[in-house]
């Protein structure tokens, strides 16, 4: 095809702008942009807000573009939920994109068995034989549509064309569903729904194993509002917070006070708690009929119960009464049990008793996750599907055969499924079984919008052309239901017609917005209207629909506006969110000002709203008889240990272990990479007989595991914790073998609420004499009497007594820095250790991924790492402050850098603006600057990095890739600093303070990097380097580093 | 009794002396001699094919890491240049000091020096990440105009080897330069030729001799602080760092008399193959090697009193990052070749206090190699526990050699044997000249003691040469 100068000039500026990319395919050539859109300009990214779908929280993102690439994503400071924050998983959303392992074109399953590329055009044919064959056997009803949680316009999309075709609405399948938590909604607020919560206004958190830091819900959100209760850098007032559960996980080690409890005592030990409220307040306590209004065991029984003392208890039941609003939340996803569900009820009962009901929990906001199927749905469809009941499945986005309770009896379900077709990116473990694979475009290079809180819709648009020949699973439906004839294509275009909204809700919506209430009534009559020609794609239906509710009397050209703002500022508030985002500071933004208190004065007490119109389709109510409220969970087997399978903040639920930085990035607390294994109470390793990366082997009543062991004292001695998500079998080049997954162990029997039993075995456990060695990035986790990760108690915070003595004495002149010198602060009370800042930084400086046996011999090459201290031992009897203190280490651009003096060839130089910079060009790799640092900052390329294609594209060609042989090292992400004072030169004005955001800071969820210029007295950075509480590490070195630590504060300091 | 052997050598007969000690050069190669050069230019080899696939895959080839990133190449380059300093040492303050016992060793001792110098600055090139641009360290007018960091002490050691080198090539050279005359007279063909350039119109005259023996002795005492200067500066590669461990004042001498201990166990090694293989036990005698073995006793006590002094200032300073590092290179995971270390260093050579272990050459080159291997391990200790265990816990990291760091070691090794190997084919191993001067001037003192009636001419048996040819 010859293609003219102007078309080609068109379709280079649209390729570039990455506007009106739907439909486009893929043409495998690069063309170069001889006279480029008047719009772009070379070298300067473009960013485009969209949403992260890396898990169901729905955190908004903008995500940058260089030359056509998505090259790095950031939180959108616009969205209520992240705030412009994103954890590890959102920034590791690029990885997925340039997946090497992602599907590149259809496949159909020969007549041999295997998969064989095809065209788009035999895919379609095939799909479209396959669904008139449905229609032909009228077993419209045996089909399922089995995939991850979708709302907006594409769960809408779903739902019509399966109704269209006569199947039965879809199945949301999340590992991670809520079920006990949903149905103790049921009974409290009357809907099964996961409600809203508002961390940020409680001055006391109780958590029965949430892992609200790491994997629950909205982690980043809650991250965010922890860090502003909690956090002595933005209260003075800390919440006291109190984890309970027999691991220290990532959100425990965050809390003031950890209880040891047995797992499955948490019901218990909620009632417990309860009535000793309940007593104090001398209120009657509200449960669920057929539960005992109290626990009816004494001191000691109580203690003999559930290992935790009751003064203990007693003093925790005194400070919430004492501090309200506080929030008491449920187990989480580890201890998702038979007990949860009483647990869940226990805890809103709780809530409620102490006025937290409309002030941190709001039943009147409740998540996109309330719409999730349940286990026991999906159970009964694979048993239908065993049975030879299903006829049709598509697949869209979910792994059930990897995660879901007794997986293997799901892969034996799939086999018997006639025809599968799947909508997905890349192979899994159940995608394997597809007859038909349809590659859906990545999230990134999607139109779309998601709503993961009532009222609060991200809207998604692509970043860039999608990077293999895929269609969007949207546009395959649409034009399926074209094909099928004018009526279906009504019925899929019907929401296009939507009546004009109802007028504004004057008492919800802040003044002068333009909040309206949702538009998702009942739709019209299909048949009064004619579907808009123009909507074929699922782009086109999008915009329309947006347009319809945005502007639903507006001209063609009002419309057309209404939905470019929306564009640029990706989300949308309506007034199911008003309680949700009250008091949020969601403009671009810099922090807080010093002085103030951050966190908003609690509201006065709302009345209770449950949820009247939700914008989300629950699932079918649960058939079964009234659930029973067990106290304590049962645990199957008889085995001396009880399995623990945890969620971690880089795996969620195992949909992120194809990333090879979510691989490598170290796990926040045992400091493991590349691998799965079993964490072990050393006086247990001592019992059994094993030491670090000895194998061991687990026998459940449902089957055998075996996990390298890493000894970790912050565990119960009676439990075996493994983390979920690893273990995946067909998952990709940087998942599969990674050991077994924790699923083997796992009971398939479900919770009264329908949900799985994570918590629910008993295992034996045996030392079989194999051994592998674990890749452990951080040997030493205690710090003894050297000063690293300090802390201080809330008392002496501001006081002088909290100041390190520092001696600062040269013989010669300190560097001048005349204009800036770049510094940092790093907050440790605020640190909660989630590793989003490393990965940002993987992101921003191409930091290449060395594998499993480099790491072996810590040659990671990160340039910032998160150094974790605990104390020496630690045991749930003993101790309730575990005291873990994380510690972010960027280089410290010292002012008198041990680096840069033994450097022979002046590659380590001091710039003028106080960077220790790399002349990467420069150096000839005698490693003596890395040597001589005291920090251990920088990194050395033993080889030549290398990127699988197409995970090159992701490289941001801002910062160079290095060569093998040369040093490297952070450098404040210098690239920023020199877009900003290019810009502030251009404009002639000095650079603002808070204008230059370094990745690492721009994405840290509690703020707890802040980066400005030591130079200017009133810069944020300064005022905090001043802080009594502010500390240079090693200062005594006479390094001068550029960073200031602040002291993490502790109501009770320990013995590190 | 050393007077007695030194009057000895007055019976030698002068001319029996230079076939003796010529012999070597002027003969060809032994069967002993040839599998010698085979074996060393093997594992030349071998050190080269390790160097090139390390260029080729990048440092990753090493067992070098994070936080360890010097270790073997860096200790072999200490321990070379420490081997380098007896050479000189031996040679110009013995000459200084006009020992008796110098001529001996003198000449293998200065070709150690440059053999070891050769080998251990291959080191500093063949570790550094990117081989290639070693030249960068060197001051040199470029387009770019960077020179180097004067400031940073691998650019000062560039400078005191290079010295060094050259100090010493001249020193060995102008030792050599009677000797390649005698070749030049005693060869015929291309031989006479070579040498006669080489020995530069030497004729022996005292026109000649006058001047040189000025000049000898001007650059004996110019290589004399050289010996203390260049491992002093090695020592600041060390010494200039922030470590604990590695940041000590008593690193220069510690580091000179470590040097000088190696140096000389160094030189017994060589030295007793050479004179039992080449038939030079008249004229290095057991005598010559005591005298040594009673050095090396006080430089192994010198090093043991710096290990003291090193742990108690750690003790003493109070400070932790100190603490925590000499602890941990005692009983951290490096512990075996630490304590191995300092069997070998501090309490192998107290055994030379006995006389019979002084004098038995198969004891004594068993100690010799217990103290190259200890302070082998001393320099590797010194680099690599103090990088495993520097500030920051968080940040220790255990070090494991690989196969290549051993090939290129052994190299190393191949390449000094294959360098000293040629030498003894190409100058005698003995300077020829200074000992038939000073078999002359024990003739002349026994002439006098009898003259003067102390000691009868019937008193001692006629001395033949103690080894005949056959």
């Amino acid at each position: 095809m010859a293609m003219e100068r102007r078309d080609f000039m068109k379709a280079a500026g649209i390729a570039a702008a990455g506007g009106a990319v739907a439909g486009c395919r893929t043409t495998g050539h690069i063309l170069p942009l001889v006279v480029p859109d008047q719009r772009y300009i070379e070298g300067v990214p473009e960013y485009f807000a969209t949403v992260c779908r890396e898990c169901p929280a729905g955190c908004g993102m903008r995500i940058r573009v260089n030359e056509g690439r998505a090259t790095k994503p950031e939180g959108n400071p616009q969205h209520p939920v992240n705030r412009g924050k994103l954890c590890m998983r959102g920034q590791s959303s690029v990885q997925g994109l340039y997946s090497p392992d992602r599907w590149q074109a259809p496949l159909l399953r020969n007549r041999r068995g295997q998969l064989e590329e095809v065209s788009w055009k035999t895919a379609l044919g095939r799909l479209q034989d396959e669904l008139a064959r449905v229609e032909g056997e009228a077993r419209g009803a045996d089909a399922v549509w089995l995939g991850r949680l979708e709302t907006g316009s594409l769960d809408r999309l779903i739902r019509d064309w399966l109704a269209a075709f006569g199947f039965p609405p879809p199945l949301y399948y999340e590992p991670f569903g809520y079920e006990a938590l949903r149905e103790a909604s049921r009974w409290a607020y009357g809907q099964p729904i996961v409600p809203g919560y508002r961390f940020d206004r409680a001055r006391m958190i109780l958590s029965f194993g949430a892992e609200f830091l790491a994997a629950w819900v909205s982690n980043v959100q809650f991250a965010v509002d922890f860090a502003l209760t909690h956090s002595y850098g933005h209260t003075h007032d800390p919440a006291y917070f109190i984890a309970v559960g027999p691991r220290v996980d990532l959100t425990g080690a965050n809390a003031d006070e950890n209880w040891g409890a047995r797992p499955g005592a948490e019901a218990l030990l909620a009632l417990a708690v309860a009535e000793r409220v309940a007593a104090r307040l001398g209120r009657p306590l509200r449960l669920p009929p057929g539960l005992p209004a109290g626990t009816g065991l004494d001191a000691a029984q109580l203690e003999q119960a559930t290992a935790v003392p009751a003064d203990v208890v007693e003093r925790a039941a005194a400070r919430l009464v004492e501090r309200r609003p506080s929030l008491v939340l449920g187990p989480g996803q580890a201890n998702e049990s038979s007990a949860a569900l009483t647990a869940h009820a226990i805890c809103h009962a709780l809530n409620e008793l102490l006025g937290n009901v409309g002030v941190t929990v709001l039943p009147g906001a409740p998540h996109a996750l309330s719409s999730a199927a349940r286990h026991e749905q999906v159970a009964a469809m694979f048993a239908r599907a065993q049975a030879g009941q299903v006829r049709l499945l598509f697949l869209h986005h979910a792994n059930p055969a990897y995660d879901f309770p007794g997986a293997a009896n799901v892969e034996a379900a799939l086999a018997r499924i006639p025809f599968i077709v799947s909508f997905g990116w890349w192979p899994d473990e159940t995608s394997k079984h597809a007859h038909l694979v349809l590659p859906d475009h990545y999230p990134l290079e999607s139109w779309g919008d998601y709503e993961p809180w009532a009222g609060v819709t991200g809207l998604m648009q692509p970043a860039m052309r999608p990077v293999f020949d895929t269609r969007p699973a949207a546009d395959v439906l649409l034009w399926l239901a074209a094909q099928a004839g004018a009526a279906r294509q009504r019925a899929l275009l019907a929401p296009l017609a939507v009546a004009p909204a109802p007028p504004l809700d004057a008492e919800t919506a802040p003044p002068g917005s333009n909040w309206r209430q949702s538009p998702m009534g009942p739709a019209p009559n299909p048949d009064d209207f004619a579907p808009p020609a123009e909507v074929r794609t699922f782009d086109a239906y999008l915009r329309r629909r947006w347009q319809l509710r945005l502007a639903p009397a507006g001209s063609a050209a009002e419309q057309a506006d209404a939905w470019r703002n929306l564009l640029m500022r990706g989300v949308h508030l309506e007034a199911p969110a008003a309680e949700m985002v009250a008091g949020l500071d969601m403009p671009e933004r810099m922090g807080p000002p010093l002085d103030t208190e951050r966190r908003a004065p609690p509201p006065p007490p709302m009345p209770v709203r449950t949820p009247a119109a939700l914008p989300y389709v629950l699932p079918a109510p649960a058939p079964a008889p009234p659930p029973s409220w067990p106290l304590v969970a049962e645990l199957e087997g008889d085995g001396e240990y009880v399995l623990w399978p945890y969620p971690t903040v880089q795996f969620f639920d195992g949909r992120q272990a194809n990333r090879a930085w979510m691989q490598e990035i170290a796990d926040p607390l045992s400091k493991l990479v590349w691998d799965n294994w079993v964490q072990v109470h050393p006086d247990t390793g001592w019992k059994l007989q094993v030491a670090e990366g000895d194998i061991l082997r687990l026998d459940s009543p449902y089957g055998h595991a075996e996990f390298p062991v890493h000894v970790d004292p912050y565990i119960r001695p009676d439990t075996l914790a493994i983390p979920l998500g690893q273990g995946h079998r067909d998952f990709g080049m940087f998942a599969s073998g990674r050991g077994m997954a924790v699923e083997i162990l796992a009971s398939p029997r479900l919770t009264p609420a329908g949900g799985p039993r994570r918590l629910g075995v008993r295992v034996q456990a045996r030392h079989v004499g194999k051994h592998r060695d674990l890749a452990n990035l951080q040997l030493i986790h205690w710090q003894r009497d050297k000063k690293i990760a300090l802390a201080t108690t809330l008392a002496e915070a501001d006081t002088p007594a909290a100041r390190e003595k520092e001696v600062r004495a040269t013989f010669y002149a300190f560097h001048p820095h005349p204009v800036h010198r770049w510094g940092m602060a790093i907050d440790l009370s605020s640190c909660i250790g989630c590793n989003a800042c490393q990965t940002a930084c993987y992101a921003e400086n191409n930091i290449p991924i060395m594998g499993r046996s480099s790491c072996l011999s810590h040659r990671e090459m990160t340039w910032l790492r998160i150094e974790t201290y605990g104390g020496d031992s630690w045991h749930p009897s003993t101790a309730m402050n575990p005291d873990i203190r994380f510690m972010p280490i960027p280089c410290q651009q010292c002012g008198n850098a041990p680096c840069e003096y033994v450097c022979p060839v002046f590659a380590a130089y001091h710039t003028e603006e106080g960077l220790n910079a790399q002349v990467y060009n420069r150096c000839v790799g005698t490693r003596y600057c890395s040597n001589n640092c005291i920090y251990k900052v920088r990194r050395f390329n033993w080889y030549t990095p290398q990127w699988p294609k197409p995970l090159d594209q992701q490289l941001n060609p801002a910062v160079t890739v290095r060569a093998k042989g040369v040093m490297e090292k952070c450098t404040y992400c210098v690239q920023r600093i020199e877009t900003a004072e290019l810009a502030a030169k251009a404009e002639n004005r000095p650079i603002r303070d808070g204008e230059i955001q370094t990745a690492c800071m721009q994405t840290c969820p509690t703020e707890a990097i802040i980066f400005g210029d030591l130079r200017d007295p009133e810069s944020r950075v300064s005022k905090l380097h001043d802080q009594y509480r502010g500390y240079r590490w090693f200062a005594e070195e006479n390094t001068f580093p550029s960073i200031t630590y602040l002291k993490r504060t502790k109501y009770v300091l320990n013995q590190v | 009794m050393a007077q007695a052997s030194e009057l000895r050598e007055a019976d030698y007969d002068l001319r029996q002396t230079s076939d003796d000690l010529i012999r070597p050069v002027e003969t060809g190669p032994t069967l002993r001699y040839l599998v010698s050069v085979i074996f060393a230019g093997l594992v030349t080899l071998i050190g080269v094919v390790c160097w090139g696939r390390q260029l080729y895959v990048g440092m990753g080839v090493t067992g070098l890491m994070w936080p360890v990133m010097w270790a073997v190449y860096i200790t072999n380059f200490v321990f070379w240049i420490g081997i380098a300093h007896s050479g000189t040492l031996i040679s110009a303050i013995l000459y200084l000091f006009r020992a008796k016992f110098r001529p001996a060793f003198s000449r293998s001792s200065e070709a150690m020096t440059i053999f070891a110098v050769a080998t251990a600055g291959l080191f500093p090139i063949l570790h550094l990440g990117r081989a290639w641009r070693f030249y960068w360290v060197l001051p040199y007018p470029n387009e770019r105009r960077i020179w180097p960091n004067f400031r940073s002490p691998l650019v000062l050691d560039v400078f005191a080897i290079s010295t060094y080198l050259t100090v010493s090539l001249i020193f060995w050279y102008l030792g050599m330069l009677p000797d390649m005359a005698e070749l030049r007279d005693r060869s015929r063909g291309w031989k006479r030729t070579l040498y006669g350039v080489a020995s530069l119109g030497w004729t022996g005259s005292l026109r000649q001799l006058s001047p040189y023996m000025k000049l000898y002795i001007l650059l004996a005492g110019l290589a004399t602080p050289l010996v203390l200067s260049v491992h002093t500066t090695v020592s600041w590669d060390f010494s200039l760092s922030l470590l604990p461990g590695w940041h000590e004042e008593i690193f220069p001498p510690y580091f000179v008399a470590g040097a000088i201990f190696s140096g000389l166990a160094m030189v017994l090694t060589l030295v007793i193959p050479l004179r039992s293989w080449f038939r030079l036990k008249a004229y290095i005698t057991i005598d010559h090697l005591e005298r040594l073995c009673q050095l090396i006793l006080l430089t192994s006590s010198i090093v043991t009193f710096s290990y003291a002094t090193e742990y108690f200032i750690a003790w003493y300073s109070g400070n932790t990052y100190e603490h925590s590092a000499y602890w941990m290179r005692a009983f951290g995971h490096y512990w075996k070749p630490f304590w191995f270390m300092i069997a070998c260093n501090c309490f192998v050579p107290l055994l030379f206090f006995s006389r019979r272990v002084r004098r038995n050459i198969k004891g004594m080159f068993i100690i010799s190699i217990l103290i190259n291997v200890g302070m082998w391990l001393e320099r590797f200790i010194i680099i690599v526990t103090t990088l495993a265990y520097s500030f920051d816990p968080g940040s220790w990291g255990i070090y494991h050699v690989q196969w290549i760091e051993i090939g290129i070691t052994a190299g190393s090794f191949g390449w000094f044997m294959l360098q000293f190997l040629g030498f003894v084919k190409i100058a005698p191993s003995l300077p020829v000249a200074e000992v038939r001067k000073d078999i002359l001037e024990a003739r002349r003192q026994k002439k006098a003691l009898i003259a003067a009636g102390l000691l009868t001419a019937a008193a001692e048996p006629p001395a033949a040469p103690p080894e005949v040819p056959a």
